[in-house]
């Protein structure tokens, strides 16, 4: 099938007919049932089942046979899987530090489009237990939009009774409409983006978290850009930042976190036409293919990568958009802990969903497409939980020198896992340090080379994580905001 | 697994407070156990007692600052996870059992430590990770430990006093913990502590 031939009947055009519940239903399962091995609502297909079933069998058949051996070839996998992601992540810096295509529209271009041209825009804003949604709409009341084309959904859960009690204080504009989501599971952000979809009005749609502020140009740039672009360009990524990132050193960690992914990571993804996993805020989409597509999985807690993905798969591109949207980066240790842990196993979700075969997708074979799917969308859980392992190895063996763990290192694994650690661990920093060079945040240089304190971090959000993958995968973490300066309270 | 935080049931009862402030009476002999007894029982069961009149001195030292780091106010969202604590006993506990049953190295050092983690483990299972996290500045006074004591009085009382001067200080730069700053312990969280003791206490012993 050609890519637009394709299309997944996920969600109605038109649900007027359809009351608050049947909406929600809609949402909830639309993409489940009309394209089930799209959607995460099965952790893993029956084919999956029998593989990893089968898989761990062999191994558990081994290790009784051969214990030392079989402990000794899983850390020879581990440390070779290790060195291919390290090499392709250095690949993706590489073609990062070349320069990547991001879209520039100038303030001028921004504004030549005349009211009348512009198309109507849908801004969907999942809200939840928001008390301060007053600044939440004075944020989105910057926008420099036509108020007659704008279309600002406020998705807001019908048991939430502190939203629902701060909303009533506010007098509305006329672009904003209440979206009560019926309390149906899964709870999560993606059903009601679905939810709000759905009667919306916009040529085009975006999504913007409660606490982002996105640049008052933003919707004009990207209305600007998807006009100019081509067809294929489905989507456009604002790049996202954050205000509080100087308030202590997990936000500077987070800051350069976010910076090596939109300066090297993510023109790198374009360079070697690899699917992009999009960031769960600022992404502009053509409406059309939104629905065309099936919209967003409401059972993928990275409902995000889990789209840019299934963009890739079906021949769509995204495209890059020079303009900010500013958010609160994550200041509590154990508030991250739970957001982080949220998107490794997202990532895992979207990992198991994207190996799957047949449905109504056509698969994208090429290396890049593999490679960017098990190195970076598995890779980066899945290694984040096994790094803590290795380091204790490392120092039980440093510690005691036991023949023990010397045993399980044959030379041909050791000197290989000898170069991954010290020259991986040695790059990543040094990454690090070039991208607070590229955001001009000298600042930040500490926190780069402090950096195995967040990758301490990292691993106990991938432990979390898988545990949540098997006990709970659709559950989703909310995490708290208003933990800035600004909002800090005792 | 949910994540709520650890709060008290509308019905529950709160334990009796220290005077003066909202600090549950529980949340002290909670401490108490995880600095003596989640501490001393896996040594006891390896037969790596006793400590001596210096550890002493560190150790109270160690209690003081404990304790004001705990009471005195500070910025507690009352964001918890229950997951993350018990990856956290679980990481510790090992840890911990590792360091008291290994040998061939400084036994006092690895003990020592390992005793500190096991404590860890206690206050992570029992507590919290943002509670726990809070009393790790406790911890050098432990570590101190390690400094040769050679049975000195006058080490012991350095130990005790700069604990206690610290403990004094940071209570008058930060004031009394506010009312609701510490919760008791629920149910489930105490159950999970005994277990804990119990599986550390039974592996010390294998492993001795």
């Amino acid at each position: 099938m050609t890519r637009d031939e394709v299309v997944v009947p996920a969600l109605p055009r038109s649900a007027a007919a359809l009351d608050a519940c049947a909406r929600a239903d809609v949402a909830a399962n639309g993409l489940a049932e009309s394209a089930p091995t799209l959607s995460a609502k099965r952790v893993t297909s029956r084919g999956q089942r029998i593989i990893l079933v089968a898989a761990l069998g062999v191994v558990l058949a081994v290790a009784v046979i051969a214990p030392l051996g079989t402990i000794t070839a899983l850390i020879g996998l581990v440390t070779f899987i290790y060195l291919a992601a390290l090499i392709y992540r250095g690949l993706l810096f590489y073609q990062g530090m070349r320069g990547g295509r991001v879209i520039r529209v100038s303030d001028e271009q921004a504004h030549s489009l005349s009211d009348e041209e512009l198309p109507v825009y849908t801004v969907l804003i999942p809200v939840l237990h928001e008390p301060l949604i007053e600044t939440l709409v004075g944020n989105l009341q910057r926008l420099d939009y036509p108020v007659d084309k704008l279309d600002i959904r406020l998705l807001i859960e019908a048991d939430d009774e502190v939203t629902w009690s701060a909303l009533e204080k506010l007098d509305l504009d006329a672009c904003f409409t209440v979206v009560a989501i019926a309390p149906r599971q899964p709870r999560t952000k993606p059903k009601a983006c679905n939810v709000g979809l759905l009667d919306s009005r916009g040529d085009l749609v975006t999504i913007y978290d409660a606490e982002d502020r996105p640049e008052p140009l933003q919707l004009r740039r990207a209305a600007y850009a998807l006009l100019h672009a081509d067809p294929q360009v489905a989507c456009i990524q604002a790049q996202l930042s954050f205000y509080n990132s100087r308030q202590n050193l997990l936000t500077r960690w987070f800051a350069l976190d976010y910076g090596a992914w939109f300066h090297y990571l993510l023109p790198g993804l374009e360079a070697l036409k690899s699917p992009i996993p999009l960031g769960g805020t600022s992404n502009h989409f053509r409406a059309e293919v939104l629905y065309r597509i099936g919209a967003w999985d409401p059972w993928n807690v990275t409902e995000d990568a889990d789209l840019g993905l299934r963009l890739h798969r079906l021949g769509y591109q995204v495209e890059v958009l020079e303009s900010v949207t500013l958010e609160e980066a994550n200041s509590d240790g154990i508030n991250w802990i739970r957001q982080r842990s949220r998107w490794y196993k997202g990532y895992l979700q979207t990992l198991l969903v994207h190996l799957r075969r047949g449905g109504p997708v056509a698969q994208r074979g090429d290396l890049a497409t593999w490679a960017g799917l098990l190195l970076f969308v598995g890779g980066t859980p899945l290694l984040a939980a096994l790094n803590g392992f290795q380091w204790c190895l490392t120092l039980a063996w440093a510690l005691t020198r036991s023949d023990l763990i010397a045993g399980w290192f044959p030379p041909g694994v050791y000197y290989v896992a000898m170069i991954s650690a010290v020259l991986g661990n040695g790059l990543v920093i040094y990454f690090n340090v070039l991208t607070a060079r590229a955001m001009g945040r000298p600042d930040l240089v500490w926190a780069a080379v402090l950096s195995p304190g967040y990758w301490f971090l990292m691993w106990l959000a991938a432990l979390k994580a898988a545990a949540q993958l098997v006990f709970n995968p659709s559950y989703w973490e909310k995490t708290t905001h208003g933990l800035d300066e600004g909002g800090q309270h005792e | 697994m949910n994540t709520t935080p650890l709060t008290l049931a509308p019905h529950a009862r709160p334990l009796r407070r220290l005077p003066r402030s909202g600090i549950p009476a529980g949340t002290v002999l909670n401490l108490g156990a995880a600095l003596v007894v989640a501490w001393l029982l896996p040594l006891a069961a390896v037969g790596r007692l006793p400590i001596s009149v210096s550890d002493l001195g560190w150790l109270s030292g160690a209690g003081a600052v404990s304790l004001a780091l705990l009471f005195s106010r500070w910025f507690q969202p009352h964001i918890d996870d229950r997951d993350l604590d018990v990856i956290l006993t679980v990481l510790v506990g090992v840890a911990g059992l590792w360091l008291v049953g290994t040998r061939g190295i400084d036994l006092r050092g690895a003990h020592l430590i390992g005793g500190l983690l096991l404590s860890a483990g206690w206050l992570f299972a029992t507590m919290g990770t943002r509670a726990t996290m809070r009393l790790w500045p406790a911890a050098w006074w432990v570590v101190a430990c390690l400094v040769p004591g050679l049975e000195s009085v006058a080490i012991a009382g350095v130990g005790a006093l700069s604990g206690l001067v610290i403990a004094v200080l940071l209570l008058i730069r930060r004031g009394w913990a506010t009312p609701g700053q510490l919760v008791p312990a629920a149910r489930t969280r105490r159950l999970m502590g005994l277990v804990y003791l119990v599986l550390v206490v039974g592996i010390a012993r294998v492993l001795a």
